[in-house]
């Protein structure tokens, strides 16, 4: 067995011993943590299988901001899991449970089993036409050229789910700034990781938007990257969640599939198809439209982990 | 067994463990997670985007 041999089946171990922590843990606090880690190394197995991107989606969505909205949820839920337990199942339907779930895994292992070693393929059509978008990174041409609409339409299901977010807010809190307020003086580590974390997360973010043309990356992560400094600084405390009536703010959160579905309306009419690019343009069109989509996806995430507004509008 | 073949198979058991957490959990919180679980697997290629290893995103 060879080191990378060992190394996948010792990864393969930590996966599932920590998927399992997730599914039978005695607290929500604890299985939720567990996911987290359990993102984390998900990313690694999609490193291993050369989906770079997968990974570096996975691990600032998948266990980042998701997480993050998650141990949220968790730490509210805290007094209500010991107050109102729900009736947990009984011996023999958690037995039946656990049967069907052993069935379908059997299932399924089989038919991973019987795939054949190649398996039908639009790759070479893909790379063949990678030219043409001016851009290296075949997964950024399927996202943004191949599959534009879809890539749009995902945009505008982030901009639906803060609206959703800001909705719970009480009536006289509409407008008003989500969040705690400002204090004198942040909690002094978290504050100085956030001043020593931000700038330079900052820079990676922007470089990640930046090289996602031609390699691992793109907008999606980058914009993630950015996000998360945001967050920081919000969580130290150092800065207050803007007003949400604030006219800059919901720019910002609409810019991004705005632009994108301009662009493909003028596709339209300058380019002969919805969502087409000029031929020779397409590269130049495709990184104006992924700058607006970085803005809208770097406010968007914190805004959804900010959650609905809980304080007074100031005039 | 090549790389792949071994995540196929934690991902088919990450299936099933998340399926039994979904059903035999009762609190909401920890279906979302199970559900989560359970769908992690096939995230990345839920499109017919395959096989570029289609990114996963939202």
């Amino acid at each position: 067995m060879s080191v990378l041999q060992a190394l996948d089946m010792g990864l393969a171990f930590l996966v599932f011993a920590v998927a399992a922590w997730t599914i039978f843990a005695r607290g929500a606090f604890a299985a939720t943590v567990g996911y987290v880690v359990y993102g984390l190394l998900l990313s690694l197995v999609w490193i291993r299988l050369f989906a770079v991107d997968v990974a570096l989606t996975e691990a600032a969505i998948g266990s980042g901001v998701t997480g993050v909205l998650l141990i949220g949820a968790a730490a509210r839920l805290r007094g209500a899991e010991t107050a109102g337990d729900e009736k947990s199942l009984t011996g023999p339907s958690r037995l039946f449970a656990a049967c069907l779930g052993l069935l379908v895994a059997l299932a399924l292992a089989g038919v991973v089993l019987l795939l054949p070693d190649q398996g039908p393929s639009l790759a070479p059509q893909s790379m063949q036409n990678l030219p043409e978008t001016g851009l290296g990174n075949p997964v950024n041409a399927v996202l943004i050229a191949y599959r534009a609409f879809d890539t749009m339409l995902e945009k505008v299901v982030l901009v639906l789910a803060v609206v959703g977010a800001w909705s719970l807010a009480a009536e006289r809190y509409w407008g008003g700034a989500p969040g705690e307020a400002r204090v004198e003086r942040p909690e002094p580590t978290l504050a100085f990781l956030a001043q020593v974390l931000a700038p330079l997360g900052i820079l990676v973010g922007v470089h990640i938007f930046w090289v996602g043309a031609d390699k691992p990356g793109g907008a999606f992560q980058g914009g993630a990257i950015l996000a998360a400094m945001w967050m920081i600084v919000m969580m130290a405390r150092l800065t207050e969640a803007p007003q949400t009536s604030a006219f800059w703010l919901r720019f910002a959160l609409v810019a991004g599939p705005m632009v994108f579905l301009a662009a493909g309306v003028a596709g339209a009419i300058f380019a002969g198809g919805f969502f087409a690019y000029p031929p020779g343009l397409a590269k130049p069109a495709i990184l104006f439209i992924e700058t607006f989509m970085v803005l809208s996806i770097a406010v968007t995430l914190p805004m959804l982990v900010a959650g609905p507004p809980r304080r007074e509008p100031k005039r | 067994m090549t790389s792949a073949t071994l995540a196929g198979l934690v991902g088919a058991a990450l299936v099933g463990l998340g399926l039994y957490g979904l059903i035999a959990n009762p609190q909401p919180l920890r279906k979302i997670l199970a559900f989560n679980l359970a769908s992690s697997p096939g995230r990345a290629r839920r499109r017919d985007c395959s096989p570029i290893p289609c990114r996963k995103r939202w």
